[in-house]
């Protein structure tokens, strides 16, 4: 299979400065084409980074783009990534704008990353984890969806999708059974009417919490655990100081860690001091408070035990446990990832765990009663959309509904757009509800 | 034992069978020996009707007109005996118009047979089919017959297209009677069913029913209101000439009604009604009930409509559309007299239920081919369908894919976006059916591009590259007049994309509802291509309507193009073999086990199996590239 269409989804990320932003980001055929129609100006079409003009209805908004010309991009495709400030509105808007109007659809669990594969852009080993890590992303997201299903969020959407096959179903009746006597078409002044309604509480509930935030990977352990040369080992490059010397972090260090192209989330890799319980003096205080500080804002814990010393224990749901120093003599403990962080062992299987643990973590996040995820917000704003457009082609002054194959192609456009929520509802469960109001047979 | 070798052989006469044989001719020429053997209980009963006479109405009329641009049979049958035709949904936009008329059906049969006939390379063979025959590696090699005469005969080829309808252990009710048979006087067919269990395939039964015939010199005829076809009736068949249509003489029907005293004496008797005292538990079709079900169903009702369709000029047979019943005789009696104008009404044949034998359609694959025995094909009712045109159209398919494998050919498959016939597969082979299946405009997500209107457009062009048309007279005939309507659809669409009224693009104003096509023809009258063409008189009335149809929908076209094209290079993309048959690292239970029923042969059908994700089809898509040595152990 070689995908065809555009995808785009949020990974939230954050600057060096601190400023929280967030990145939009695109992969297929389309990726730039559609980014532009956002700009004011056409992007220049090399790969690099430049600042921009966003244009949303009649505002305008600098942000930085990225350009990366497929085939020698992460996915093989053309790609594109926008960093804006990450205002849950503002995203919603840009994911909406693009998905409404540029033919682009929001990604798929793993979607990135198994498009990367397909391009032969995964070396073998990173490609190993991937089917597993599409289904567990797959199974977090389904998940997700069903606790979102079984909130009162999910029952409002069941209603909406309920009434939308109703209103599809009265339609179709129209349609498919004007031969038979009984059937008698919605009329149109009662058509607008219902369709206004749901519109009106569709689009209420403007979808508004997207996670913002970048996904906090913290590096703990006892002092002298080796976390900051995992810190740097993950990172690729020298930038924590490291020695022997236990204690040697005193402040938290936060980085960017790229985990392309097998994790495609903003994740953010924290570098803080050892936990010392014994610590004294005024500014190992300050830096023991600081670490317990940025240890309850992390979303995902790599617990750093040295592996000739005992299980450091805890049951943290957040944590990764990583045997560090893994070349030296090693206890019979099997605990946790066995990693050596000077000569790469065992790396790339600790970036596959923080991969899948982000990956469920994100969804999970982002699937709260209120919380809806992209996708999800996606869906309601395209159905809203699909609902606006249906109403603006019926007449309700007239008698008879003029071109009713259009509007139940708008209305199957509408409950299309709901699938990611509800389900899809196959043209037979349409019928069903025509078979259930009128007696239709000769 | 005699044995006889053919291509292609086809069992059974019906709807499906005659489609199936005429296409397979149609790919083979003529030729002698006959190259196609037409099996059949009774030759005399080939092209029969056996329920309503009538062919095409909504979404089906849109088949009849898909099967005549593959140059099938069943437009010029319907066109050269119909004797009441309607265009239904005509207030409607053109993509749901319905062509739809009541043949006169001794005619019907007649013509089929006809056409069947003057085929040299179509040989009819009167029997039953005791075995379906295989060969070593599990391939169809022919089947056995019992003929006429009680001798058996061995026929071979490498295709074999069943086409059972309602003949595989077919059962017939009338209250509490039971009587075996496909269809009334006729017998069943049960060894059929056996090789088809011996050979591993999962059998279903589902039901159906007729109503009551009415002796038309019985009825108060002519005091009913009349309900007459088209003052101005339009052809199926591009072939049919329009100066010689319609060819039969027109007779309207009478419309008349149940009464609150038929319901009354039907809910006295429902303990008799096969459906409702158990004797029956096959599903039948929710949209085609019988009376006894709508009484029950929509009790509140004092009546239902019925029409009193006249089946032919040659009998005294008259159709009662809308009371399909399994109810005992008396009942029968008691209902009809009820019915005003039939006070004295003499039922001539009386109304039935049938169970029949189908194989479960996740079996096959969209060719019409068997996926556990290869060149074993299955069309019609045997499918779980329902209607003469559903019946055909799968005929037709699986008659040029018998062809066509037989040859090594590559297998021939219509997609959702180019044919209703591709909707019907890709329903059969994605969707675990609940009643017999029946078309609907609905089930199209792309019926704004599936008219009946333009028909030839999209597949006339499909049945010459198929080859179709190379072999007959009819074929060389369709390919004139393809290239006709060809030539001036583009001087049309020329003249539309450059005429200008009142400063807009005439486009926009045909986009409107309330332009006609009359605004289209007078628009363009004085372009210079319609004029090189003679004027907007010398270009055919179904040209202009395609052209307005077009320009009417243009905008949603192009937006179902786009959607099309969004998933083409999934759609077609294979699945590879080995995986319905390995366990797939990671995927969920429910998507592995609807891989493993349905075995989609693309990941377009994939995509539509009820379990699968899009995440689960993005974990195939990786899968498949993975390959089987990486993708874990044999199931």
């Amino acid at each position: 299979m070689h995908p065809g269409d555009t995808i785009a989804a949020i990974a939230t990320g954050s600057s060096p400065s601190g400023a929280t932003h967030a990145l939009l980001r695109l992969s297929g055929p389309d990726a730039i084409a559609a980014l532009s129609t956002l700009l004011t100006d056409p992007p220049a079409s090399t790969r690099h980074s430049e600042h921009v003009v966003l244009k949303l209805g009649n505002a305008t908004l600098p942000a930085t783009l990225m350009v990366f010309p497929g085939p020698r991009s992460f996915t093989g495709e053309h790609c594109a990534e926008l960093i804006v400030p990450a205002n849950a509105w503002l995203l919603d808007r840009l994911m909406h704008a693009l998905c409404a109007h540029a033919g682009v659809r929001p990604a798929e669990p793993g979607e990135f990353s198994a498009r990367a594969y397909l391009a032969g852009r995964l070396s073998l080993s990173e490609a190993e984890g991937l089917a597993a890590l599409i289904a567990a992303d797959n199974q977090s997201q389904l998940a997700a969806a069903e606790e979102l299903a079984q909130g009162r969020a999910g029952e409002q959407h069941q209603v909406w999708a309920h009434e939308l096959t109703e209103l599809l179903a009265l339609t179709e009746a129209g349609i498919d059974f004007t031969d038979q006597e009984d059937v008698v078409a919605i009329a149109p002044a009662d058509l607008s009417q219902r369709l206004g309604a749901l519109r009106d509480a569709i689009v209420a509930v403007a979808p508004s919490a997207v996670r913002t935030g970048a996904v906090r990977v913290a590096l703990v352990g006892p002092p002298n655990a080796g976390k900051s040369t995992l810190f740097n080992a993950l990172l690729g490059k020298n930038r924590a100081i490291t020695s022997d010397r236990s204690g040697t972090t005193r402040d938290a260090i936060v980085e960017p860690l790229d985990l392309r192209p097998i994790c495609f989330e903003a994740v953010e890799l924290v570098d803080l001091p050892g936990l010392d319980a014994s610590a004294d003096g005024a500014i190992a205080e300050q830096a023991q408070l600081r670490a317990h500080q940025a240890l309850d804002r992390a979303d995902v814990l790599l617990v750093c035990t040295p592996a000739k010393s005992l299980d450091a224990g805890g049951n943290d749901p957040r944590a990764i446990h990583v045997r560090t120093k893994a070349d030296r003599p090693s206890s019979t403990s099997s605990t946790g990832l066995a990693v050596c962080a000077i000569d790469g062992f065992g790396l790339a299987d600790l970036r596959t765990a923080i991969t899948q643990r982000v990956n469920s973590l994100s969804t999970v996040a982002a699937s709260g009663a209120v919380a809806l995820a992209p996708r999800h917000a996606s869906a309601l704003r395209e159905a809203a959309a699909c609902l606006v457009r249906t109403l603006d082609s019926i007449d309700a002054s007239a008698l008879r509904l003029d071109d009713s194959e259009l509007v139940a192609g708008d209305l199957r456009a509408a409950l299309d757009a709901m699938a990611p929520l509800v389900g899809r509802v196959e043209p037979d469960e349409v019928l069903g509800l025509v078979f259930g109001a009128f007696c239709i047979g000769k | 034992m005699r044995t006889r070798a053919f291509d292609v052989i086809v069992v059974g006469g019906g709807h499906a069978g005659v489609e199936a044989a005429w296409s397979a001719a149609n790919l083979l020429g003529d030729d002698r020996p006959a190259r196609v053997a037409l099996v059949t209980l009774d030759p005399a009963k080939i092209g029969q009707m056996s329920c309503n006479p009538a062919i095409g109405g909504l979404a089906k009329g849109q088949l009849v007109r898909e099967i005549d641009a593959l140059g099938g049979l069943m437009g010029l049958a319907a066109d050269a005996t119909g004797i009441h035709f309607k265009m239904l949904n005509r207030s409607k936009g053109p993509a749901v118009w319905g062509p739809r008329c009541q043949s006169d059906n001794v005619a019907y049969a007649r013509y089929v047979r006809a056409l069947i006939a003057e085929r040299r390379e179509i040989e009819v063979i009167a029997g039953t089919v005791d075995r379906i025959d295989t060969d070593d590696h599990g391939c169809a090699s022919g089947v056995t017959v019992t003929d006429g005469e009680g001798g058996q005969l061995v026929l071979c080829a490498r295709s074999v297209v069943l086409t059972t309808g309602t003949f595989m252990r077919g059962l017939m009710h009338q209250g509490p009677e039971q009587t075996s048979g496909g269809r009334v006087g006729e017998g069943a067919v049960s060894a059929i069913s056996v090789a088809l269990a011996a050979l591993g395939f999962e059998l279903g039964r589902l039901k159906t029913g007729t109503p009551p015939r009415l002796a038309r010199d019985t009825i108060d005829w002519d005091n009913l209101p009349a309900d007459h076809g088209d003052a101005e009736p339009v052809r199926f068949s591009e072939l049919t000439v329009p100066a010689k249509f319609p060819v039969l003489e027109q007779v309207p029907c009478r419309q008349t009604h149940t009464t609150a005293e038929a319901h009354a004496t039907i809910r006295a008797n429902i303990h008799r009604a096969p459906m409702f005292s158990g004797q029956i538990d096959s599903a039948g079709p929710r949209y085609c009930p019988s009376i006894e079900d709508k009484v029950v169903r929509f009790a509140e009702r004092e009546q239902h409509g019925v029409f009193l369709e006249p089946e032919s000029h040659e009998t005294n047979v008259v159709y009662c559309n809308g009371i399909a019943t399994s109810l005992p005789r008396d009942v029968q009696d008691q209902l009809v007299r009820t019915m005003r104008g039939c006070e004295h009404a003499r039922i001539i044949r009386y109304g039935y239920a049938v169970e029949y034998d189908m194989v479960r359609p996740h079996q096959i694959r969209a060719t019409g081919e068997t996926k556990l025995v290869p060149g074993l094909f299955l069309a019609g009712q045997i499918n779980g369908t329902s209607g003469y045109e559903e019946a055909a159209a799968q005929g037709l398919v699986a008659g040029i894919n018998a062809v066509r494998s037989a040859s090594k050919l590559e297998p021939f498959v219509l997609g959702r976006d180019q044919a209703y016939i591709g909707v019907l597969f890709d329903d059969l082979v994605t969707k675990t059916p609940v009643e017999p299946y029946r078309m609907f405009t609905s089930r199209a997500e792309h019926r704004l591009l599936l008219r009946g209107d333009n028909a030839a457009d999209r597949l006339t062009p499909v049945a010459i590259e198929l080859g179709l048309l190379e072999t007959t007279d009819r074929g060389a005939q369709r390919k004139r007049l393809f290239q006709v309507r060809r030539t001036q659809r583009d001087a049309v669409a020329k003249a539309i994309a450059e005429t200008r009224v009142e400063h807009k693009p005439l486009a926009d104003v045909l986009r409107r509802t309330e332009s006609t096509v009359d605004t289209l023809r007078q628009a363009v009258a004085g372009h210079p291509e319609v004029v090189r063409l003679g004027g907007v008189g010398a270009i055919g009335s179904e040209i202009w309507f395609s052209a307005h149809a077009d320009a009417r929908y243009e905008a949603y076209i192009t937006r179902q193009h786009a959607e099309v094209k969004r998933h083409d290079s999934m759609e077609r993309s294979p699945v590879p073999v080995w995986m319905h048959e390995t366990e797939l690292p990671g995927l969920r239970s429910e998507a592995a086990q609807a891989i493993a029923k349905f075995r989609p042969d693309t990941f377009g059908q994939a995509r539509r199996l009820e379990g699968i994700t899009p995440a689960d089809l993005t974990l195939l898509a990786v899968l498949a590239k993975r390959g089987p040595s990486m993708a874990g152990a044999t199931r």
